[in-house]
């Protein structure tokens, strides 16, 4: 029983001086590295948080958290991209040309044909760009609450 | 003799499964790996040997999803682009790769 001891309390002591933020900077960037490679951002933005907590940010912790938000901007640019090709679609449909090819289904539908493959419904569409945009808010929110904990 | 060697051998089996139980329930209660303990100091040291490379490597995975090329491929505007941006990163990495 006594030989576990040692090792217990260093367990204990290293898990307790992690969670309060007095471990080397290093540790924690190399968690954050870590949680991005993973691509957890939640994750790195929460040990990022608990690394400055205590202490004023050294220059290896701004460089993560400039990757950190790197991973944001490149997350935000891929969702805007999804953005934009959404919104092109949208567009394209109130076209006349697409809107005589729904009429067009509609009236070889009445004669017992079989209509076109439907694409997705336009409420889908709009969901998922109101999804999108509320997930890109989210990401600007975490950079900028990234500046004010450094 | 016979008789010996079995009660032996009970004894044995029963203090192994006691140790055993013993080790599983104290594991269970805490939630930790007492072997595991000994090593987090030796981790937190090799850590910091580790960071180098981990930000290097995730700067580079960065630079790939940006402009969509190995980072050894981009031009100088890119880099210049990238500097002006991230400019602590940049310059960490000029240092570390002996740019």
């Amino acid at each position: 029983m006594l030989a576990l001891l040692p090792g217990l309390l260093v367990k204990l002591a290293t898990r307790g001086a992690r969670r309060l933020g007095l471990m080397p900077q290093s540790t924690y960037v190399h968690e954050i590295m870590q949680a991005l490679k993973r691509g957890d951002l939640d994750e790195a933005v929460s040990v990022y948080r608990l690394c400055v907590s205590r202490r004023q940010a050294s220059n290896i912790t701004e460089v993560a958290r400039e990757l950190i938000e790197q991973f944001v901007d490149i997350r935000v640019d891929k969702l805007q991209s999804r953005i934009d090709e959404i919104e092109n679609i949208v567009r394209a449909r109130k076209s006349l040309h697409a809107r005589l090819r729904r009429w067009w289904a509609r009236v070889l539908g009445l004669f017992g044909r079989k209509p076109l493959p439907e694409a997705r419904s336009e409420s889908e569409l709009r969901a998922e760009l109101a999804e999108h945009k509320a997930m890109i808010e989210g990401l600007l929110t975490i950079k900028s609450c990234l500046k004010s904990a450094g | 003799m016979k008789k010996r060697v079995t009660k032996t051998a009970v004894a044995g089996g029963v203090g192994f499964l006691g140790g055993l139980l013993l080790e599983q329930g104290l594991e269970s209660l805490t939630g930790l790996d007492f072997v595991d303990g000994v090593f987090a100091v030796g981790g937190s040291v090799l850590a910091a040997m580790h960071v180098n490379r981990d930000l290097v490597e995730v700067a580079s995975e960065n630079i790939k999803a940006m402009f969509g090329k190995d980072p050894l491929e981009i031009t100088e505007d890119d880099w210049k682009q990238y500097k002006a941006k991230y400019p602590k990163s940049a310059v960490y990495l000029e240092k570390a790769l002996g740019v």
